[in-house]
C-alpha cells in the first residue's frame, strides 16, 4: 500500500478488520511481525525520533487530559514537541479558533461535551503542524454541526498535509478521501479512489428488491435469476442487482419473480456505496 | 525543559483533582489532632514493671517471709490511689528483660527489689545490714511518666518499710536515670510516625499521576511526543515531592499548634522528606505496573498503603516480622519499607537533635531502598503498560 504526498487516504473496514493496528504500525508504536513501513523509501524512518515530529495522531477514543483547559493541553503538547511558548499559543489560539473552540478554550477538558472533546482530540493532533497527519475514526460520536465542521476543516488540508483516516462510515470517506484502502481481516483488499473502486464493481446503478421471502426462497430465486445472466446477489434479506440497463431488465425481473411465486414489497434504485464495493470484494457488509 | 513542563502540567492536575488531594494533604493533620487528643488524655498514666528478685528468707512464718511479695501486693492495691494518675503495674523476675522494656518504650519506669530485700528488713534494727539495700528506680529522668511513677513507689515503699521496720529510711532507695534525651510526651513519640503518615497517603496522588496517563491513555501522546520515559518519571517525582513538602509542613505546623516543641531543627527533617517522597513515588510506580486505572488504584491500591501504615509504624505500630534470613542478620518486614527509616530519622532529627549526620544509616537504607523500587517498578511499568 502506498499513500501519496497530500493526499487523503481513508482506510474502510469492518471493527476488528485491523485499521487502527495498520496505524499504529505506521505511527511506530508497533513493530511489524513481517514487511516493513517506509517513508520516501527509508525503511527505518518511523522508527527514528523525527518522524514523530513529522507525525500527528488523532487515536480513535477521546485522548484528552480531563483537569487541564483546552488550551493549556494545546500549549504544554505544542512545548513538548520543542515548539517555544509563543509559538504553542499561537498555534493553541489558530486551532481552537479552526475547530470551533475558542469559545471553550478556558474550560476543562473534563466538563465538556463528546462533540467538543472529539475537536479537541483532533486539535491535539496538529498543534505542532505534522506534515502527517493520521487520525483514526476521527468523526466516531460526533454530532452533525461537528461533523460538517471536522469534514470541513480536513478538506482545507488536503494537499497540504498527507492525511491517513480510518473509518467505516462510508459516506465521510467517500466525501473526505482522496483515495481509500479496503481492508478486511488484515489484509488490504483493493485501493483506488471511490469512483475507481465503484466502477470496479460494474457499470450501472443498483436495485434493491424486497420481497415477503426470506431464506431459502431468495436464495432459489437468486439461482434463477443467474441462468438467466441476471447478476443478483441476496445480502440481509433483499435481491440486489447491479447493471447498466435496469430500466430494460426490470420487466423481466419482476415476471421471473411472479412466476416463482414471489411476491415484491418494495423497489428501489440507488447509486452504488463503497459498501457494494466492500460487499462484492468481501461477500459481507462493513457492520456484519 | 519537558520535566518542567511536566510538572508544571501535573502540579495543575493535582490541584485540581481537590479530592484526592485533600484527602493525601489532610489525613494526617487530622491523625494528628486526634491522636493529640488521645494522648492528652491519656497523659497522667505511667506503665510500672517491678522486677522482684527477693529471696524467701527464713523465719516469721513456716513458709519463710517474702516482703518483696507483700510490697507488690501492697503496690498494686495502692497504686491506683493516686488522684488522676493511673497506673498500669506488671511484675518480672528478670531485671535485663525489664530493662529491655524500658528501652523499647513498654514501660516507663523498672522498680528492682533486690535479693536482699526481706533479709534486711527482717534483721533490722538487731543486725543491720553493712549497707541498706538498694531499691532502684529505672527510667528516663525526663520523662515526667517516670519521674511521677517514680515519686509514687518512693512514697509507698517508703511506707511500706516503715510499718513492717517502724523504722524511718531503713532502705535506700535510688533513681537511676536510663534516658539522656528530652522530656517527651507519648504525642511526641508519636509524631514521627504521624510526619510521616502525611507522606504515604502522597501513594494516591502519585499513583493517580502515573496511572491515569495510561488509563486516559494521553501516555501514547506522551511517547509521540517524544518524552523520555525518565523525563516523565522525573516530573511526576519532583511534583510529588513539592506536595510531600506541603503534606508534611501542613502536619509540623498543625503539631507545633498542638504544643509540640521539636529538638532539631526543621532543615535535616525536610531532606528526609524528600527522600521518603521519593520512595513512595517508587513505590506507587511498582503498583501502577500491576494496575490499569484510577480506580484499580484506589481499591487494590489500599493494599499496599496499608502494609506502609502498619509495618512501618505510622499508624498503628506492629511487632516486626521476620521477611529472610541472610546468614546472622534477619531481615525484618518493616525494614524494606523506606517509611521505616523516615521515622527513625525523623525522630532522632525531631525529639533527640540529631543533625543529618546522626542519621546517615537511615539516610544510607531509605536511598537504597528507593533506587530498588524505583528500578523494580520502573521495569515493570514499561514491561506491562509501555512496550506492550
Amino acid at each position: 500500500m502506498t499513500v501519496r504526498e497530500g493526499e487523503i487516504f481513508g482506510f474502510l473496514g469492518p471493527n476488528g478488520a485491523g485499521k487502527t493496528t495498520t496505524l499504529r504500525l505506521i505511527l511506530g508504536l508497533l513493530r511489524p511481525e513481517s514487511g516493513v513501513v517506509e517513508y520516501r523509501g527509508n525503511p527505518d524512518f518511523t522508527r527514528k525520533r523525527l518522524w514523530k515530529s513529522r507525525v500527528g495522531f488523532c487515536p480513535q477514543e477521546l485522548v484528552v487530559w480531563d483537569h487541564l483547559t483546552c488550551r493549556e493541553q494545546l500549549v504544554f503538547l505544542g512545548r513538548m514537541y520543542h515548539l517555544s511558548g509563543s509559538q504553542a499559543r499561537e498555534r493553541s489560539r489558530v486551532l481552537l479558533r479552526k475547530l470551533g473552540l475558542t469559545r471553550h478554550g478556558n474550560r476543562r477538558a473534563g466538563i465538556l461535551s463528546g462533540g467538543l472533546k472529539r475537536r479537541l482530540n483532533i486539535a491535539l493532533a496538529l498543534v505542532h503542524d505534522p506534515k502527517i497527519l493520521i487520525l483514526d475514526e476521527p468523526q466516531a460520536g460526533l454530532d452533525p454541526q461537528s461533523r460538517v465542521m471536522v469534514r470541513e476543516y480536513l478538506q482545507s488540508l488536503s494537499g497540504v498535509k498527507t492525511i491517513i483516516m480510518t473509518t467505516h462510515e462510508i459516506n465521510e470517506v467517500d466525501q473526505l478521501a482522496d483515495r481509500i484502502g479496503i481492508i478486511d481481516q488484515g489484509k488490504l483488499i483493493v485501493t483506488g479512489s471511490a469512483d475507481e473502486l465503484k466502477e470496479g464493481i460494474g457499470r450501472g446503478d443498483m436495485l434493491h428488491i424486497r420481497m415477503d421471502e426470506t431464506g431459502s426462497s431468495l436464495t432459489r430465486l437468486e439461482r434463477h435469476m443467474r441462468a438467466r445472466n441476471i447478476p443478483a446477489r441476496v445480502y440481509q434479506g433483499e435481491i440486489r442487482i447491479l447493471h447498466r440497463e435496469l430500466v430494460i431488465i426490470l420487466p423481466r425481473v419482476l415476471e421471473l419473480i411472479r412466476s416463482c411465486g414471489g411476491r415484491v414489497r418494495d423497489i428501489t434504485i440507488r447509486k452504488k456505496t463503497l459498501e457494494d464495493v466492500f460487499i462484492r470484494h468481501t461477500g459481507r457488509g462493513l457492520r456484519d | 525543559m519537558k520535566t518542567l513542563l511536566v510538572v508544571l502540567k501535573s502540579l495543575r492536575e493535582n490541584i485540581r483533582d481537590w479530592k484526592i488531594l485533600s484527602f493525601s494533604l489532610l489525613f494526617a493533620p487530622l491523625f494528628v489532632v486526634i491522636m493529640y487528643f488521645y494522648f492528652s488524655d491519656s497523659g497522667l498514666q505511667s506503665n510500672i514493671l517491678v522486677v522482684n528478685r527477693d529471696r524467701v528468707s527464713s523465719g516469721v512464718t513456716e513458709r519463710g517471709t517474702a516482703f518483696g511479695d507483700d510490697l507488690i501486693e501492697m503496690l498494686k492495691k495502692e497504686m491506683n490511689s493516686f488522684e488522676g494518675y493511673r497506673v498500669r503495674l506488671t511484675t518480672g523476675k528478670d531485671l535485663s528483660a525489664a530493662l529491655k522494656a524500658l528501652n523499647g518504650g513498654g514501660v516507663q519506669v523498672v522498680v528492682d527489689i533486690p535479693p536482699d530485700f526481706s533479709r534486711a528488713l527482717m534483721d533490722y534494727p538487731d543486725r543491720p545490714a553493712p549497707g541498706p539495700p538498694v531499691v532502684r528506680s529505672f527510667g528516663d529522668l525526663s520523662d515526667y511518666r517516670y519521674v511521677l511513677g517514680a515519686a509514687c513507689c518512693d512514697y509507698l515503699i517508703s511506707g511500706f518499710v516503715d510499718m513492717k521496720t517502724g523504722q524511718h529510711r531503713p532502705i535506700r532507695y535510688e533513681a537511676v536515670s536510663t534516658g539522656s534525651g528530652p522530656s517527651l510526651s507519648g504525642f511526641d513519640r508519636y509524631l514521627p510516625a504521624l510526619l510521616t503518615l502525611s507522606i504515604i497517603n502522597l501513594l494516591f496522588t502519585a499513583g493517580g499521576s502515573i496511572i491515569r496517563e495510561k488509563e486516559k491513555k494521553t501516555l501514547i501522546r506522551l511517547r509521540l511526543a517524544t518524552l523520555d520515559y525518565r523525563q516523565w518519571i522525573a516530573g511526576v517525582g519532583i511534583t510529588q515531592v513539592f506536595l510531600g513538602l506541603a503534606a508534611f509542613l501542613l502536619t509540623y505546623l498543625t503539631a507545633l499548634c498542638l504544643g509540640y516543641d521539636p529538638v532539631g531543627g526543621l532543615g535535616p527533617a525536610l531532606v528526609i522528606v524528600v527522600l521518603v517522597t521519593l520512595g513512595i513515588v517508587a513505590i506507587s510506580l511498582l503498583v501502577a505496573a500491576f494496575i490499569q486505572s484510577v480506580f484499580d488504584l484506589m481499591t487494590v491500591g489500599t493494599l499496599p498503603y496499608f502494609l506502609l501504615l502498619f509495618f512501618s509504624g505510622s499508624l498503628i505500630p506492629l511487632p516486626p516480622v521476620k521477611l529472610i534470613i541472610i546468614g546472622k542478620k534477619t531481615l525484618m518486614i518493616n525494614e524494606v519499607l523506606p517509611t521505616t527509616h523516615a521515622i527513625k530519622a525523623l525522630s532522632r532529627i525531631l525529639n533527640e537533635g540529631s543533625g543529618l549526620g546522626g542519621v546517615h544509616p537511615e539516610i544510607i537504607a531509605l536511598i537504597v531502598i528507593t533506587v530498588v523500587i524505583f528500578l523494580a517498578g520502573g521495569w515493570w511499568f514499561r514491561r506491562r503498560h509501555i512496550e506492550r
